[in-house]
């Protein structure tokens, strides 16, 4: 017998060997035709529109990632062949081209080379007379200086920016409306950049502002707070800032622009089905009206022009999603770039490739596409192109002039070329423009937007013309002053005499664009004037920046508060930051008497948390005080999460109250999690009495059973064991009882779960909560095995605790054996990772699978929908699957779904935490500092926060999707389940 | 050898594997003295010495003009040596050095001695250097004027610690001394004088524990020496394939595309055939040094190239912070030193240049405040220097003699960052510094080009894009992976590609060194 499977072995060997030819990491395959005309037959636009190629790979564009437009209206084109990784010794030479269109066909016709022998860059946009660059570790300045239309001088700016993964590089290069260059970094870039700020840091995904007159680099939302791969921003009419996210979320970036090192996750307003990136936002006449001020999104994932709409909410916006402009059948239809042309024609960059996946396909893999590339242009059917102005060598009145332009386009254009001018040359002509707008002119505060643009663009302060704007009709205008006043704090006599009035605006996105703008004015009161915008309500951005803002002005406002120099209009405001940040110096006292306030209600927690971690034992017993717990469970609750402080016979009556008469269930919960957290031993009796109280809610007598155990430890086996054991004992009640014998005896524990699993447990639910207890226990899967070995479970109980096993990942290749046999399951297979194998498979797929059959094998199966999503509905602990078919192909899609720990998906490592008290938490890590993990298990939709404090050892490796998740599958349905996924997203 | 040695160094640098440290096995020396006669041993004039019962003796019948020594041929570094030692008489002098060479043809001794003789038994002499080291009249309460006594020598890194009849004497710790050398017996100049040295054990890399004190109880002890080594830069030598490394932020990274000092280097050092490295990393700070996963840490870095000479920069960024962080830096600096000092090592720390706050940006009072206008640049320089020389690191100041160019206040494109021309004029100084007076010239040109082919080569090497998949994070995923066997990852053996064009390219500039010496 041993001798035969290792025969066996020895055969699959050789087959795994003699079949390495077949490809199996493709990501899709290549088209068999490549031709732009293949292309466009692959193209579906929607009603209205017509699309048509402006330029291909003939021009020398193969391998185009980034394109803008110049005022010529050429067309910039950066290609990056060298693109994953250039080879050893090798000379990369990628290249920035620009395209024209001489002849007018709406087709470019001639093209030439800026820049060459660049090593993958991944961004750049135009401006002072050059190209802003970002070529790895650095943003450089190209320059063509004789006007031979090469560039011929390059100036280092920055450096230090990180280049752990090429795809990944400084990008998306764009400018403010008020000239600052903003681009961003991905989710495994670190960057150290040496500024005459001191070194400006960013790890992870982050957004950078670079102000080229100062040359002052911030970096913002680093640690990939606001998406792991920010790719693309873009600015609304009054200077709104958004971003998009190379994931599905769209952003709106300015709750997130407060210049500070603390981290915390930017809430997005909205999100695609699947992957997109670029941001360009319509405002042209050419495009119907329908379509203005809507995000047209690059979907380069499932080969879509999205759209999306933006509305306001509260302080900032929410965003849906509209039908997409364009599809596409084509795999390598990789739309990466948009931006609206001269003529109006939405123009798209297509990086023409069946491989978008950077890690997913190997970095030599033939199918990464090197010679084609394309650019299209939609157009508005009926409706005319526009001729856009002359703006090159035109005077800067008639410049000016163009800033009173409808198309953003022109905009754009003339505000570059204005921050190019020598300001003296513009100073003039730009004051007479200003003096001439009148304020009669519907569009008046626009004008004179536009106008600060241009101050702003060349570092000079025009108070006038913001006063103007601050005193606006038009939030925007308001807003928008409220941003300038903010980043020419350091100049203006008094910035917050400007920012307190717009703190206190009727609008919230006012309200909020000035809370933004005090966290940059480095005084002692900018943080009493921020406060105030807690005389209104509050929604998600303003609190999100509120809280930012108190640790960004902490320099500023602790020692002065420290001295007692800082004056709030309302004690509830000193109330806020400091429950925001407690300083260390606070005493006891002075949390009593910030507490004495009429505060919002998470305000005075907070205070109240920070006092009993300070004070004293008569300030626990204040703290535990009728008046402050009686309707106030999550105090406890946070109390409990705090070390043990030292409790008096008064602080314990106190507890012993809420006990005795427990009206509100969910206080008296959280009290007997508190006394189980401090093991406040003398209240056991207390405790006791509530869990042998029939008439007590069962939810509060199973949280007490906890406690119970916790107090008397194993003194309490006695009481745990009878309850668990007698079937009148409420559910509830018998499972918390599995939940502490666990934690005291894990072969106790087993001996009820398995007589739990007599009791109840007729469904995948109930199955789940009654072996989950005994599962998260160290040794409670190799307890569970052998008194399995002893007893059989039915047949119908064995196939739900399979599945309870795969809907909670866990990998327990033993017990599932067993489990199998128990289950009867006659035509178990169990698929070794085989190449021929998959290849017969994937045919199979392709011939003979059935998608509709497929649907249902997967709607039956729970463990999938547990973690997966598919349009919409289903779990987010896993990867969407909504259009997994687009992004892979069979082929993948079958070792993904078999084998799933060879090629584990971007932030979807799973990762295993055993406490110091034996607890076993899995699931995929969301979030990580220094104190503590977030980690999404299947069990809860909330992430589950666990404190560094307490973990013993923790594992990041493979996946959270276990294997042989299709071993009870036969091949058929195995076939159709594989049909069904390789066709989402078409 | 030594090219193979930078060779496997590169690879385990990229692999990040394993830290290489030299070997420290304990081992009794055999070869030492054979108790019968001097084989091993030499002097200049052989009459004064002999083996008698055992014991080596050196005997002055008459007046001695100069100090005598007899040198043994094995050579010492860490170590342990245990002696009888008999001085008749008493008020004569004698001692043993150790990690000594000879100074001139004569024979004279540069280096530790343990000292011997009234009034200077079990005190640290510097023969023909430093002088007194450690001048504690401890060891000498120990001794038995007239008597044999035992002496013995412990020396780790460096520290040493010697012993009188199990009583500690000498114990200090030396940064920057004499690494290692060979040891001597001396008779002094003077009166005529009997001194027997009767050895009983020489140990390489000993356990430290002497005197009956333990090593904890030892380092205790410690103190530096009353004459700290003289850091001089011009001390340094450019040995035969040696490895030189550049550390520190963008200044020295802009080295690598720059070029001038790495030139002037070879330039001046045209026989010994330098590997240079430079790992300087854009926002080092003494503070931090940060690497992704897998990369390995800075000092492991240098350790795993085998770094021989270090150049360091670090304290630009940091006098940003003010003064009041001077000592936090210099803290932190020391520390970091720490970690790459060996005593084979040299190192040498190049100050911080001065601000140019008038060249942060295009001016025209687009600041309420310049930045760069109060960082005490100098001020960190200043504290540099005097750590150097605490410390027994070398020191070059460029803050100085760039403060005083006639091209102050160009020198940097953005107040912080060396031009060109800035880049070449504190290389300049650097050499000057050394004492190769090597200035750069035109005919320099064809060899900076090729330091340069070998730069690029070396960046693409030691810092690839895509390091997440090369060594970091995601090696497991495919894209480091050969696309038809997926176990097979094509990433690393790609990037030895890189190894055979950096010889290649060191070769050339080998040329063009050979090129600049036949030319003169």
């Amino acid at each position: 017998m041993r001798r035969l499977s290792f025969l066996i072995a020895f055969a699959f060997l050789l087959s795994f060997t003699s079949f390495a030819q077949v490809n199996l990491m493709s990501v899709a395959p290549a088209e068999t035709d490549n031709s732009v005309e293949a292309e466009m037959a692959s193209f579906k636009i929607a009603d209205g529109y017509k699309i048509e190629l402006f330029a291909s790979e003939t021009l020398g564009i193969a391998d185009p990632c980034a394109m803008r437009w110049d005022e010529k209206g050429r067309l910039w084109v950066l290609t990056i062949p060298s693109y994953p990784q250039p080879l050893p010794g090798s000379n990369p030479n990628d290249k920035l081209m620009i395209l024209e269109d001489k002849d007018g066909d709406g087709k470019a016709d001639h093209s030439s080379v800026f820049a060459e022998g660049l090593n993958i860059p991944l961004g750049f946009e135009l401006g002072h007379g050059g190209v802003y660059l970002g070529e790895q570790t650095e943003l450089v300045f190209l320059k063509d200086t004789d006007n031979d239309g090469k560039a011929d001088s390059r100036k280092v700016l920055l450096s230090g920016f990180g280049t752990h993964d090429s795809h990944q590089t400084i990008n998306s290069f764009l400018w403010s409306p008020g000239g600052e260059l903003f681009f961003s970094q991905g989710h495994s870039i670190y960057s150290r950049i040496e500024t005459a700020w001191g070194i400006k840091k960013a790890d992870r995904a982050s957004i950078w502002r670079y102000r080229p007159l100062q040359n002052r680099l911030d970096g913002f939302l680093d640690g990939s707070t606001a998406s792991v791969n920010p790719w693309g921003m873009n600015f609304g009419e009054w200077g709104e800032m958004f971003h998009k996210a190379n994931d599905p979320e769209l952003f709106y970036t300015v709750p997130g622009m407060v210049n500070t090192t603390h981290r915390a996750l930017l809430p997005p307003i909205g999100k695609l089905v699947i992957k997109g990136s670029i941001i360009e936002i319509i405002r042209t006449k050419h495009l119907p009206k329908d379509l203005w001020g809507d995000f047209v999104i690059a979907g380069y994932y499932n080969n879509k022009v999205e759209r999306m709409r933006v509305a306001e909410d509260s302080s900032g916006y929410k965003a849906t999603l509209l039908d997409p402009i364009l599809t596409s059948s084509s795999r390598s239809f990789r739309p990466i770039d948009i931006k609206i042309g001269p003529d109006g024609a939405m123009y798209v960059l297509d990086w023409y490739n069946p491989i978008i996946g950077h890690y997913q396909a190997s970095m030599r893999h033939p199918d990464r596409d090197k010679t084609h590339g394309r650019i299209w242009r939609i157009t508005a059917t009926g409706q005319p192109l526009l001729t856009p102005p002359v703006l090159a060598g035109q005077s800067v009145p008639t410049l000016l002039d163009h800033l009173k332009s409808k198309e953003h386009w022109t905009r754009y254009q003339v505000r570059r070329l204005l921050a190019e001018r020598d300001f003296e040359e513009i100073r003039q002509p730009l004051a007479d423009w200003v003096a001439k707008l009148s304020p009669s002119d519907s569009d008046f505060e626009h004008h004179s937007l536009e106008a600060i643009h241009v101050y702003e663009s060349h570092e000079i302060v025009n108070e006038d013309l913001l006063q103007i704007l601050a005193k606006g009709k038009e939030p925007g205008a308001r807003g928008y002053a409220a941003h300038v006043a903010g980043r020419w704090a350091d100049r203006l006599k008094n910035p917050l005499g400007i920012l307190e009035p717009l703190v206190n605006d009727p609008v919230a996105r006012v309200r909020l664009e000035a809370l933004v703008a005090v966290s940059d004015v480095h005084r002692p009161e900018a943080m009493a004037v921020a406060t105030q915008v807690l005389n209104f309500p509050t929604d998600k951005f303003i609190r999100y920046a509120l809280e930012k803002t108190v640790y960004a002005l902490q320099q500023d406002w602790e020692p002065a508060l420290k001295k007692n120099m800082l004056v709030f209009k309302d004690p509830a405001h000193l109330a806020y930051i400091v429950s925001v940040i407690p300083p260390s110096w606070y005493t006891a006292g002075m949390y009593r008497k910030l507490v004495s306030g009429n505060l919002p209600k998470e305000v005075k927690r907070s205070l109240l948390i920070s006092l009993a971690k300070t004070g004293g034992t008569s300030d626990i017993e204040f703290v535990l005080s009728p008046e402050n717990v009686v309707d106030d469970a999550v105090l406890l609750d946070h109390l409990a999460k705090t070390e043990p402080r030292p409790v008096t016979q008064v602080s314990l009556n106190k507890l012993r109250s809420i006990l005795k008469k427990p009206d509100n269930k969910e206080v008296a919960k959280s009290a007997v999690r508190l006394i189980r957290a401090w093991k406040l031993k003398p209240l056991a009796p207390a405790v006791q009495n509530l869990v042998v109280n029939g008439q007590n809610d069962a939810s509060l007598r199973a949280e007490a059973l906890q406690t119970l155990a916790q107090l008397n430890g194993r003194a309490a086996l006695p009481t745990l064991q009878k309850l668990v054991k007698d079937p009148q004992t409420p559910r509830q009640i018998r499972l918390a009882a599995l939940q502490s014998l666990s934690a005291l005896d894990i072969g106790l524990a087993t001996h009820a779960t398995l007589n739990e699993i007599g009791l109840s447990g007729s469904s995948v639910t109930e199955f789940k909560e009654i072996i989950s207890p005994v599962l998260e226990r160290k040794g409670g899967i190799t307890s569970l095995t052998t008194a399995l070995t002893a007893k059989s479970l039915s047949k119908e109980k064995a196939g739900l605790m399979l599945e309870v096993l795969a809907v909670k990942g866990i990998n327990a290749p033993q017990l599932k054996t067993l489990l199998n046999k128990q289950a009867g399951v006659k035509n178990l297979v169990t698929r070794t990772y085989d190449q021929q194998y998959v290849d017969k498979l994937s045919k199979q797929v392709k011939e003979a699978g059935d998608a509709r059959k497929g649907q249902a094998i997967y709607a039956a199966n729970p463990s999938c929908a547990s973690c997966h999503t598919i349009n919409g509905k289903g779990g987010n602990i896993g990867p969407n699957l909504s259009a997994i078919g687009k992004g892979l192909s069979a082929r993948e899609i079958i070792s993904e779904v078999l084998w799933p720990n060879q090629n584990v998906k971007e932030g979807y490592n799973r990762v295993a935490v055993e406490t110091k008290t034996g607890e076993l938490i899995q699931g995929i890590k969301i979030f990580e500092n220094a104190e503590e993990i977030q980690i999404e298990t299947t069990e809860s939709k909330k992430p589950k926060v666990v404190s560094k404090k307490i973990i013993a050892s923790k594992t990041e490796t493979g996946s959270l999707m276990p294997s042989g998740l299709m071993d009870n599958y036969s091949e058929e349905e195995l076939r159709d389940l594989l049909r069904y996924l390789s066709e989402l997203g078409n | 050898m030594k090219a193979f040695k930078v060779k496997s160094g590169l690879v385990i640098l990229l692999l990040c594997l394993v830290h290489c440290k030299g070997f420290t096995q304990k081992k009794t020396e055999t070869r030492f003295f054979n108790k019968k006669d001097l084989t091993g041993w030499s002097a200049t004039n052989m009459q004064y010495w002999s083996v008698e019962d055992g014991a080596i003796v050196g005997r002055a019948t008459q007046k001695v003009a100069k100090n005598q020594f007899l040198w043994s041929d094995v050579k010492v570094t860490d170590f342990y040596l245990n002696v009888d030692v008999l001085l008749e008489t008493n008020d004569r002098n004698a001692g043993i050095q150790f990690r000594s060479k000879k100074a001139d043809a004569s024979g004279q001794a540069l280096g530790y001695q343990a000292d011997m003789g009234k009034g200077v038994w079990g005190r640290l002499y510097h023969e023909h250097g430093r002088e007194k080291l450690d001048w504690s009249d401890r060891g000498g309460k120990a001794v038995k004027p007239g008597q044999w006594n035992k002496y013995e020598i412990l020396v780790s890194g460096d520290r040493i610690w010697t012993a009188i009849n199990g009583k500690l004497a000498v114990s200090v710790k030396d940064p920057g001394g004499d690494p290692s050398g060979y040891i001597a017996l001396q008779i002094h100049a003077g009166d005529a004088q009997t001194v027997r040295y009767k050895i009983n054990t020489l140990v390489h890399n000993p356990k430290v524990e002497l005197a009956g004190l333990s090593k904890a109880q030892l380092v205790k002890e410690l103190k530096l020496p009353l004459n700290k080594p003289v850091g001089k830069a011009s001390s340094v030598t450019f040995g035969e394939n040696e490895v030189v490394v550049f550390a520190g932020g963008t200044n020295i990274v802009n080295m690598r595309k720059d070029c001038y000092l790495e030139t002037l280097l070879m330039a001046a050092n045209p026989h010994t055939r330098l590997h240079i490295r430079n790992l300087g990393w854009d926002g080092d700070t003494a503070y931090e040094q940060f690497r992704d996963v897998g990369f390995g840490k800075w000092s492991k870095n240098l350790d795993s190239l085998g770094a021989d000479i270090a150049f360091v920069q670090f304290g630009q960024m940091e006098s940003l912070q003010g003064e009041a962080a001077i000592p936090e830096f210099i803290k932190a600096y020391k520390k970091l030193l720490s970690e790459i000092r060996t005593t084979k090592r040299r190192i040498i720390l190049l100050s911080p240049i001065p601000f140019e706050p008038q060249n942060l940006n295009s001016g025209k009072g687009n600041l309420a405040q310049n930045p760069l206008q109060n960082a005490p640049a100098g001020k960190y320089a200043e504290a540099i220097s005097a750590l150097a020389s605490r410390e027994g690191f070398l020191y070059v100041d460029l803050y100085h003699p760039l403060q005083k160019s006639p091209l102050a206040g160009s020198l940097t494109f953005d107040g912080i960052h060396l031009t060109p021309e800035g880049q070449k004029l504190a290389a300049e100084v650097i050499l000057q510094e050394l004492g190769m007076h090597q200035r750069y010239t035109e005919k320099l040109e064809p060899l900076r080009k090729e330091v340069l082919t070998k730069n690029q080569l070396w960046i693409g090497y030691w810092r690839p894009g895509n390091w997440a998949f090369l060594g970091g994070d995601r090696t497991t995923v495919p894209f480091s992976h050969d696309w038809k066997n997926t176990e097979k990852r094509i990433f690393p053996e790609e990037i030895k590609g890189f190894e055979p064009l950096i010889r290649e390219a060191e070769n050339r500039i080998s040329e063009q060194q050979n090129l600049l010496v036949t030319q003169n």
